[in-house]
């Protein structure tokens, strides 16, 4: 099953690039443009994992990562930014990020870290669905 | 320079920084840009490489990106070394119309960060002014950054340098309602930056602007 990755950067030539690069490694790819765009389609789509830029208009990323944990706190997000800070670094795992790289990042690695955005997504998934199934049985009495 | 704030530490130096940073992180995207389109042509050829033909028109289309970016970059750096060089002179005599168009191009993403675009309606002939180009700029960006919370429907503001008799003024129109002129800088290093030059602000509620009135020689 090929892993499914939102890209949100308000570069638009960032954007259709690095589709163009990640489709070639079997990545299924969509994109945003804005922090409000990709908020809205992970509203309606789940994400293996998001890959998200730092400095955006109007919403950056840091508050997008929380806006989307609370959405969906399953997935998985990657921040990909300029200028990597330390502290920015700590603020974003602090808010559950997976990972917090610096531009440009390389693409092996990058693949490597969605491959593992996703077995992460998958074992949080079926952790709750089996908590799910747990709690319906204990209302049952099994 | 008759500007205090402009020593290390003082407003005038996180001026500097700001637009540094903002233009440092435009060309890390530029960058980024051209980085991934070098990585995508190493990408066609492994792909060739196992069987998959080149297609000449992506990777002309790979060129031009890498060209437009190239471009791009050295448009950023042309202009941030025309601001580094602003601080050279203390005063010399410069075209206002010249500066606030440098003033929009070192902001056009901080301002475009905000949806704000700022436009500049040059005068048939130039307005010049003695003064520090930095100072100048600075002082603008000043008015520039605190008027584009009362922009309106179409988030534009309008610069309009302008020589009066004794004077320059730069309009900045396009704006909706707006507070009185003593409002306008709510910071004291902004309001000692416009004393310290000799400057002033009014406004024009009828008419929706805010105008800087400079001296001929600041």
């Amino acid at each position: 099953m090929s892993e499914k990755v939102l890209l949100v950067d308000d570069e638009k030539d960032f954007l259709d690039i690095m589709t163009q690069r990640m489709e070639t490694r079997g990545l299924e790819v969509s994109t945003s443009a804005s922090a409000r765009d990709a908020i809205e389609k992970i509203k309606e789509k789940s994400y293996d994992a998001v890959i998200l830029d730092l400095l955006m208009p109007e919403m950056d990323g840091l508050e997008a990562l929380k806006a989307i944990k609370e959405i969906r706190p399953e997935v998985q997000i990657i921040l990909l930014t300029g200028h990597a800070t330390v502290e920015k670094g700590v603020e974003a795992i602090k808010e559950g990020a997976m990972d917090f790289l610096e531009k440009p990042a390389d693409m092996e690695k990058l693949t490597e870290k969605i491959k593992k955005a996703q077995a992460k997504k998958m074992l949080i998934v079926e952790k709750k669905q089996k908590e799910k199934v747990d709690d319906i049985l204990k209302r049952f009495g099994f | 320079m008759k500007n205090s704030q402009d020593k290390p530490g003082g407003s005038g130096l996180q001026f500097f920084g700001k637009i540094s940073a903002s233009l440092s992180h435009e060309m890390k995207n530029a960058l980024a840009v051209i980085n991934e389109n070098a990585g995508l042509l190493t990408d066609l050829v492994h792909m060739s490489e196992r069987g998959r033909p080149l297609d000449p028109e992506r990777i002309r289309g790979v060129g031009t990106k890498v060209m437009e970016r190239v471009k791009h970059a050295d448009t950023i750096i042309k202009n941030l070394n025309t601001f580094a060089h602003t601080v050279d002179n203390p005063a010399n005599r410069i075209d206002v119309g010249d500066h606030l168009e440098l003033l929009i191009s070192l902001t056009r993403r901080i301002c475009a960060g905000k949806g704000i675009t700022v436009t500049l309606a040059r005068p048939e002939q130039p307005v010049a002014i003695a003064a520090s180009a930095y100072s100048l700029i600075h002082l603008c960006w000043c008015c520039l950054e605190n008027v584009m919370q009362w922009t309106g429907e179409e988030k534009t503001v309008c610069l309009i340098p302008e020589k009066t008799e004794n004077t320059v003024r730069i309009r900045f129109t396009k704006l909706e309602t707006l507070p009185p002129a003593s409002d306008i800088f709510t910071e004291e290093k902004e309001k000692s930056l416009l004393s310290g030059l000799g400057a002033e602000l009014t406004v024009n509620a009828k008419a929706k602007e805010v105008t800087l009135h400079l001296p001929c020689q600041i």
